[in-house]
């Protein structure tokens, strides 16, 4: 009777274990492991030269052995990638070296959020505003041209719900407006960016022009992959 | 298939902390109180890493020590368990439960050995910070680091198993990080290391509810978390046999809480608040603990000020007595309509957190009251209140800082509930 007392135990215990094992994909997690080894796994987990490119990283320290910190630029907000090619030893040693990742070209087009009627907000201004100098002009998308003159208002709110005015622009029944808006001259320290659109009604789409920090032509390239570069 | 082989190395690393330096088998004779053999474990732990934390502030590399701390470890095991005692077979008596605690140990690293991937803050602050300690630098070299606002003690033990190991994979350490979990929810199922067909389906059904990879892709909430389910069963225990050497265990697991992270400070005051709530403690006792707490608290304040490191000016932590005095009432309405649909969210979303509080309802409206009910709702309003206040003034705009951590700080209280919801459902059992 006690022996299959504990044989009752046993079967209960095993059939939690491989319950517990198929609900996290034990059997999936340990082939992986089996098959391949650490390296191939992190290849697998991180993109090569996409988002965080860590596979690029890894891929140019073992290549080019550095030894100090190259300065990375990464143009996609993802979490920061310093780790995968940090040199601790050397960590406050500055570098003439930078990467850049998913490096979009001279300039980029982004949209702007709409938030509510006529209010459209930078989203992540203070990520762009260390890839790009300014924002070149601001472009208005709607099914039609618009009839009549209207005004865009930018301006900043703070945490406090501060707000401050950066430039007021005149449309003048056109699309496409230069606004040479340089990041420099906005303090946007933990602070949105907003653009209000004033006497005109209707469901329109803003795009921005950025102007991008940093140009190919002015470093060597010492590495390229897709839109990653290792330049100095 | 030496990685797996690797993982099975790690785990008999990391049980070792819970068997020495106190043999578990002989708690009458080292205590002279009835402990258990899984208190005796638990307390091994806490010796063990606070050990390792006092080791991590002197200024040598980790390469320099960490395997003589092994040959030490492996030494106190056979002269106590082989030599002095020569109780070493009493481990077969417990060969059921331990082969359960070593697979859901194994499944789970199994799990983080095939996943990798760290968290944003883990990438950000704790990884690097356990690199310094892999790369032979130490504890006061952090301060090269600029994001160096959180203590060190989980990257620390992080990078302490990740170089011990031969494979110096980076992921081995944060196997430590499964270890304490599982051992924290292990111990708080189990009465005693005895065979449990309820506890140990109670200790399953709970790392399935817990588990997700994210809690242990480097981040340090789980260690708090850990600690405080640990805790939560200590202070029953302080209220049931009164034993002094759990207000003990419990300051050292504060200390650990402590060096874990930034808001651990916030965990630990909590702690102590409910230590001194309780009507089982002597005044004279509360008046050590408070020393004590005070002791724990200059002592870090001054390994800080000493290693010119972290949490004075080069923090950049989200907290001024400047933003405290310009808020006015207009802007903290603003932020509690965040403040609370968010909580409500999270809290909804957390199946211990929300568990506790419906049990906590539930024993509240029982006529019968236990003092440890008291302590439980203690903690409940201490920490909600908490909650709201890091978010009132915090510096930082609202709904960002609320969506990038509250989930995490909703996640770590509740580990305080843990006991509270096992206890609940064992009392169930017994009267059904």
């Amino acid at each position: 009777m006690q022996k299959i007392k504990n044989i009752n135990k046993h079967i209960i215990l095993v059939i939690l274990i491989i319950f517990f094992s198929v609900k996290i994909d034990f059997f999936k997690s340990f082939y992986n492991i089996f098959s391949k080894n650490y390296d191939e796994r992190i290849g697998t987990v991180y993109d090569f030269c996409f988002e965080e490119g860590i596979g690029y990283l890894r891929h140019i320290k073992k290549k080019f052995n550095i030894k100090d910190n190259p300065k990375i630029i990464n143009y996609v907000h993802v979490p920061s990638n310093n780790w995968a090619i940090i040199n601790i030893n050397t960590i406050n040693k500055k570098s003439d070296k930078i990467i850049f990742l998913n490096y979009p070209g001279p300039e980029e087009k982004i949209e702007l959020q709409k938030i509510k009627n006529n209010l459209y907000e930078f989203k992540d201004v203070e990520f762009y505003k260390d890839k790009y100098s300014k924002i070149k002009e601001i472009e208005i998308i709607s099914k039609s041209l618009p009839q009549e003159n209207f005004t865009i208002e930018i301006f900043t709110v703070d945490k406090s719900l501060n707000k401050k005015a950066v430039q007021k622009i005149n449309f003048l029944k056109s699309t496409n407006v230069p606004i040479n808006l340089s990041f420099d001259k906005i303090n946007l320290s933990e602070k949105k960016l907003f653009f209000k659109l004033d006497n005109i009604n209707g469901n329109f789409k803003l795009n921005l022009l950025l102007i991008n920090k940093y140009f190919l032509n002015q470093y060597k390239i010492i590495d390229k992959f897709k839109n990653c570069y290792f330049v100095k | 298939m030496i990685e797996s082989f690797q993982i099975i190395i790690a785990f008999f690393c990391f049980a070792i902390l819970t068997i020495v330096p106190f043999n578990i088998f002989n708690s009458k004779k080292i205590f002279h109180t009835n402990c258990n053999i899984l208190d005796l474990a638990s307390f091994n732990l806490i010796i063990n890493c606070t050990v390792l934390l006092f080791f991590s502030i002197l200024p040598i590399t980790l390469k320099d020590y960490n395997l003589f701390f092994y040959i030490a470890l492996v030494t106190i095991f056979f002269y106590s368990y082989v030599l002095k005692f020569k109780n070493i077979n009493n481990f077969k008596d417990y060969y059921l439960q331990l082969i359960l605690f070593f697979l859901v140990f194994f499944i789970v690293s199994i799990d983080v050995a095939s996943k990798l991937y760290l968290g944003w803050d883990a990438k950000y602050f704790y990884y690097i910070k356990a690199l310094f300690f892999v790369e032979g630098q130490n504890f006061y070299d952090l301060n090269k680091f600029e994001n160096i606002y959180h203590p060190h003690l989980g990257s620390f033990l992080w990078a302490f198993y990740w170089e011990l190991l031969p494979s110096k994979i980076e992921y081995i350490g944060r196997l430590f990080y499964v270890f304490i979990t599982c051992f924290s929810i292990f111990y708080v199922c189990h009465k005693d290391l005895k065979y449990s067909l309820i506890s140990n389906i109670i200790f399953i059904s709970l790392m399935l509810l817990f588990y997700k990879y994210e809690r242990f892709s480097g981040l340090q909430e789980i260690l708090i978390f850990s600690f405080l389910v640990i805790t939560s069963k200590f202070y029953s225990k302080i209220l049931n046999i009164n034993n002094k050497y759990f207000i003990i265990f419990s300051i050292l697991l504060c200390n650990l809480i402590l060096w874990s992270k930034a808001e651990g400070i916030v965990y630990v005051i909590i702690m102590i608040m409910l230590l001194n709530l309780n009507n089982k403690i002597f005044f004279k006792e509360k008046i050590y603990i408070n020393l004590s707490f005070l002791f724990i608290f200059f002592l870090k304040y001054l390994i800080y000020e000493i290693s010119n490191n972290v949490m004075l000016e080069k923090t950049g932590h989200p907290y001024s007595v400047n933003y405290f005095l310009d808020l006015n009432y207009q802007f903290i309405i603003y932020k509690l309509k965040f403040i609370m649909p968010y909580l409500a969210y999270y809290i909804l979303n957390n199946i211990f957190f929300i568990s506790g509080i419906l049990i906590l309802l539930i024993l509240n409206f029982q006529k019968k009251k236990d003092s440890y009910i008291k302590i439980i709702n203690f903690y409940f309003i201490l920490n909600i209140m908490f909650i709201i206040s890091a978010y009132i003034f915090r510096d930082m705009e609202i709904e960002y800082s609320i969506r990038t951590t509250m989930e995490r700080i909703i996640f770590t209280s509740s580990g305080f509930y843990v006991f509270l919801i096992i206890n609940y459902f064992k009392s169930l059992n017994t009267n059904s």
